[in-house]
């Protein structure tokens, strides 16, 4: 099971890198490193800060400041982790939450780092960001936890 | 302190470390190995990606042989790849002066706009930080960073993409750039003599663009906020999101031209070949001078 949450953790990182302008809408990105992040975090019991440093290496190999994703997916991951332990997990707004919240923290940082911190970029590709992962990322657990009996 | 938060301290440690390496000789280093190692399954997402592009345009192939209009419609392909393809030879031709690497597009940086790229071409490769890449279409981007065998490509469309360019009809110089609000765009000094259609190509100032490079055509004229430049918006001559393949100038040729006088007559030599007296004899000479 495991391996398995790896190997789709690694595919989720390269298809980030590699097809996400085709999922973007009006240039609004699509974060499917979150969208993995949050559910791995939530379901799978104390593998969210590992997949969040582990899919953050993989982004950060193709990035030009190193490290940077790397340090936010295994915050991302571990904040989730939290959040799993305290609350109940069925939750599709405790989701839509947390995929906004971690499109949010992970877009922004990216943006500032690589061009500062702009408020444009918020309005224009953070937060509209944030909302278009956490409404598609809610779609997505919704069809996978009912499609695997769970209570939904 | 629970075993969970040492393993979280020790994985933030390890990220900050990683920040703090990146910007080191040794950080880029360790980055493009561990990146080369990763080339194959990243050759693999390329290859899904292309797997599911054909499946799609499979079906809709077949759609189109219930139609009775495949056969045109292959025809067409066929004609825009022969199309492709001789303008890409002839851009090579006619660039000759330029020595031009063709690289791939194999990923795209973790940024929504295609703010950057990277390419199938390193340092292995020829591959330098700071060279231009072009395409059919004009100007791409340039190289900022480079691994061993893959490069990253900070494009036109990069928010901190900057170049210097010249109107090509009324001489005017100004600079191209990603605007969040306008697009791409040049700036220009107010009350210069700028209109919709004006050509833009880059700026001999320019110290990493050679000279004569297309970059776009004025669609829009606009008075910036600050009513000191003129923001020409301009449409660049590519579909950005379809260009798979770019050049980059990995050098220009030092082609010399120049005419020597022997004897009576005015000789072209071309290059920095030494001509022997035998063949020196042989050649035409351009002019001849009474």
């Amino acid at each position: 099971m495991v391996i398995r949450l790896w190997l789709l953790g690694i595919i989720f990182a390269l298809l980030n890198l590699t097809v996400m302008h085709h999922l973007a809408i009006k240039e609004i990105p699509l974060d499917l490193v979150v969208i993995f992040l949050v559910y791995g975090g939530l379901f799978y019991e104390g593998m969210g800060k590992w997949l969040g440093f582990g899919m953050g290496v993989i982004l950060d190999l193709y990035s030009e400041s190193m490290g940077y994703n790397t340090l936010v997916g295994t915050v991302i991951g571990y904040g989730v982790e939290l959040v799993g332990k305290r609350m109940y997990k069925e939750l599709p707004v405790l989701w839509l939450i947390l995929l906004i919240v971690g499109t949010i923290l992970h877009m922004g940082v990216i943006f500032s780092v690589n061009y500062g911190m702009k408020g444009y970029f918020w309005w224009r590709y953070i937060i509209p960001s944030g909302i278009y992962t956490g409404v598609v990322g809610v779609l997505g657990f919704y069809l996978v936890r009912r499609r695997y009996d769970f209570r939904v | 302190m629970n075993k969970d938060k040492i393993w979280v301290t020790l994985l933030i440690g390890i990220s900050i470390g990683l920040i703090g390496l990146g910007k080191t000789e040794k950080g880029v280093w360790l980055q493009g190995v561990i990146t080369n190692l990763f080339s194959p399954i990243q050759g693999w997402a390329n290859f899904i990606e292309n797997e599911l592009k054909m499946r799609k345009e499979n079906v809709k192939l077949k759609k189109e042989i219930m139609k009775l209009v495949m056969e045109r419609e292959r025809f067409k392909m066929l004609e825009i790849e022969n199309k492709t393809l001789k303008e890409m030879l002839k851009f090579q031709e006619e660039k000759e002066e330029y020595k031009l690497k063709l690289a791939e597009i194999i990923g795209r940086e973790n940024l929504p706009i295609g703010g950057r790229v990277v390419i199938n071409k390193g340092r292995i490769d020829g591959i330098e930080k700071e060279l231009p890449v072009i395409t059919v279409g004009g100007v791409y981007g340039k190289i900022i960073e480079v691994k061993s065998k893959t490069s990253i490509v900070e494009t036109i469309y990069d928010f901190n993409f900057r170049a210097p360019v010249i109107n090509v009809r009324t001489g005017v110089q100004g600079i191209v750039e990603h605007s969040p609000s306008y697009g791409i765009m040049v700036k220009v000094p107010i009350n210069s003599d700028i209109k919709v259609g004006d050509e833009f190509i880059t700026s001999s100032i320019s110290t990493i663009f050679p000279e004569g490079i297309k970059v776009g055509k004025v669609r829009k004229v606009k008075v910036d906020e600050t009513r000191l430049f003129y923001n020409a918006i301009i449409d660049i001559g590519m579909e950005f999101y379809k260009v798979n393949e770019v050049f980059v100038i990995v050098g220009v040729d030092t082609v010399r031209e120049e005419e020597v006088r022997y004897d009576t007559k005015v000789w072209k030599i071309r290059g920095e070949k030494k001509v022997s007296e035998e063949v020196w004899e042989k050649m035409e000479p351009k002019i001849r001078v009474p």
